[in-house]
């Protein structure tokens, strides 16, 4: 049994990285620990690092100034975290994919991994799902175009990279993030900004979430910072206006944009509608949970009470429905990094607790005091999800030359023909018209053939109202070259050095 | 573009600069940038992909920039004597680093070309 280890962590972004810290620092004994992430570095999308290459020295201090308190902060927080993770033994495979968990016959997990350096598998008592979330896709006239993206990828381009995806830009989202890149893109020098939020007479449903801010002060603030970047730079912002599709031959020229309904449908008439030069289009609707692993595995879901996604079952202590393998984060059900780091814990010391390494006693006080604040962050959750969670009205944009599937060039009309001839699910859908079988493997497409099938149909799958079944995860997950599946396959031991090819 | 020096979002330094080569023309780039930033950059972010029938192409770019969607799949060229024959690695822009002497494509070249030769 020592070529296992005891857990392994699946992402290493703040619900990750709070679950390593956790588990790790509670243990009474040496816990053998895996931390896994797709990225190079740990942190994820909300602790974004730049490239190692961009930091010639160690905790080099930064050349400048952070603009605001809560940047001071954000980073300081960030260094925090990553100081208390590095601490924890634990053998960190990053660049690292998950492309398969299953069972082992004698319990436990077996991960099949796509390491930089070839394939690799490892095999672990327990497994911490805390993979994320990614922008939400909402298809639309034109948003196949080169300079449509997403806030996430603008972020990352901002934030990691320090590179302006263009100069004319139409921020189109709803939700703190929007607002967070159309600043940021006014700090890094971009002379054209334009800012829509989604969210219909924002102000007047907001007000009766008031009390959710309540001790919320370091986000307030933040939102206060956006704000009057904002304003000074004379950004025209929006609010009930989005963009409804992106024109041009071979990349963004014009936007049009739309005052949308209470439905978010948006209004006909001149009125309702103008057209803006721009050559850059960001849009952020915002998140759906990765659960392409957790549903691979056989995890229960059910559907978000706020009916966009499924989400795993979890208990109290963040226990899906399969043994030893527990789920935290956007992955599991969006709440950001707060309420992400707090699960995180919880399912750090639930592990350690259920795999020996801490008293049960011991383990149930700890987690009892985590559930308190777990409930303000849930309630903040909450009322963001309230508030901007875009409405049935959103999904009606695509026409029906709209591609739903990028990937096979699929469009909303071909969907729907297959949806007509009898396609009953999007299992069906993707074996005639082939959405979802791309390089993506349907994360951009899933829900959009699931609501074209249930728009058809109206018939209750699996006894839920609102959007059928997603398409069966299938393994590999990730694409895999064939000069990867030639190689030979390297076991990953707690010893951290990859024996001898399997 | 690069974020000018004096903004609060700069970063506080690059890595070393390189040369590589976009659709043959030479580029300079810093250690550390994806081929994306690279892309945006030099105002080259219309990716030409073949499209499923085969016959034509469309042009896409960078989506969601966190390997998701690979929309921004581009092609590199492998270098010679590495054993692999298939001559080109699609790989995706955003999360893939700029690598000195890198060939890379952003449409399919035609494969019967020669391998292009520094």
């Amino acid at each position: 049994m020592n070529e296992m280890f005891d857990l392994a962590i699946v992402g290493a972004g703040p619900a990750g990285l709070a679950a390593l810290i956790a588990a790790g620092e509670a243990s009474e004994q040496r816990m053998h620990i895996a931390l896994l992430d797709n990225r190079p570095q740990p942190g994820g999308q909300y602790y974004l690092q730049p490239p190692l290459a961009f930091q010639p020295l160690a905790f080099q201090p930064p050349a400048f100034q952070p603009p605001h308190r809560s940047a001071v902060h954000h980073r300081a927080e960030a260094q925090a975290v990553f100081a208390r993770a590095q601490a924890i033994d634990a053998c960190r495979l990053l660049d690292t994919d998950v492309w398969n968990i299953s069972p082992l016959k004698q319990g436990g997990w077996q991960l099949d991994l796509r390491m930089p350096d070839g394939l690799g598998r490892l095999e672990a008592r327990g497994v911490i799902l805390a993979v994320g979330a990614y922008d939400r896709p909402v298809p639309f006239p034109g948003w196949t175009l080169p300079g449509v993206m997403t806030a996430g990828a603008v972020q990352n381009l901002l934030k990691s990279q320090g590179v302006l995806p263009g100069q004319r830009i139409v921020v189109s989202g709803s939700g703190p993030l929007s607002w967070a890149v159309a600043a940021n893109l006014v700090e890094a020098g971009a002379h054209g900004v334009a800012l829509l939020e989604a969210a219909p007479r924002l102000l007047r449903r907001a007000l009766p979430h008031g009390m959710a801010l309540w001790g919320q002060w370091a986000r307030v603030c933040e939102g206060i910072h956006y704000w009057r970047v904002l304003r000074r730079a004379r950004v025209p912002i929006c609010v009930g206006w989005a963009a409804i599709a992106a024109h041009g031959e071979q990349e963004v020229r014009a936007v049009e944009i739309a005052r949308l309904a209470e439905d978010w449908s948006p209004l006909a008439g001149v009125e309702n509608r103008r057209t803006l030069e721009a050559d850059t289009l960001v849009v952020g609707y915002g998140f759906t949970p990765a659960t392409q692993l957790s549903r691979l595995i056989g995890c229960r879901h059910v559907l978000d009470p706020s009916g966009q996604y499924d989400i795993p079952v979890r208990s109290s202590e963040m226990a899906s429905s399969q043994p030893a393998v527990w789920i935290v984060g956007d992955g599991a059900r969006i709440g950001g990094a707060a309420l992400a780091q707090i699960e995180g814990q919880i399912a750090g010391l639930a592990a350690a607790g259920a795999l020996g390494f801490l008293k049960p006693d011991h383990t149930q006080a700890l987690i009892n005091r985590l559930h308190r604040s777990l409930r303000r962050e849930q309630r903040f959750a909450d009322m963001l999800a309230a508030l901007f969670t875009p409405r049935a009205g959103w999904y009606a944009l695509a026409q029906e030359d709209t591609l739903i599937c990028r990937c096979e060039d699929v469009s909303l009309g071909k969907i729907k023909a297959a949806v007509q001839s009898g396609a009953q699910t999007v299992n069906e859908v993707k074996g005639l018209t082939r959405a979802g079988m791309g390089f993506c493997q349907g994360r951009l497409c899933g829900d959009s053939v699931a609501r074209v099938v249930h728009a058809v149909h109206r018939s209750p799958v699996r006894n839920r109202s609102a959007a059928p079944e997603p398409a069966t995860p299938r393994p590999p997950l990730w694409p895999l070259s064939l000069t990867e599946l030639s190689a030979p396959i390297k076991q990953v031991t707690p010893a951290c050095r990859p024996s001898k090819p399997a | 573009m690069r974020i000018i020096p004096n903004s609060p979002l700069a970063p506080a330094a690059r890595g070393a600069p390189l040369t590589l080569w976009i659709d043959g023309r030479p580029v300079t780039a810093f250690a550390g940038e994806t081929l994306a930033a690279v892309l945006f950059v030099e105002g080259r972010r219309v990716i030409y992909r073949p499209a499923v029938d085969g016959t034509s192409t469309r042009p896409r770019g960078v989506y969601c920039g966190m390997g998701i969607c690979f929309e921004c799949l581009v092609w590199v060229e492998t270098p010679v004597g590495t054993g692999d024959d298939s001559h080109l690695r699609a790989v995706r822009a955003c999360l893939t680093p700029v690598e000195s002497g890198m060939r890379i494509h952003t449409s399919r070249p035609n494969p019967s070309q020669p391998r292009s030769n520094d």
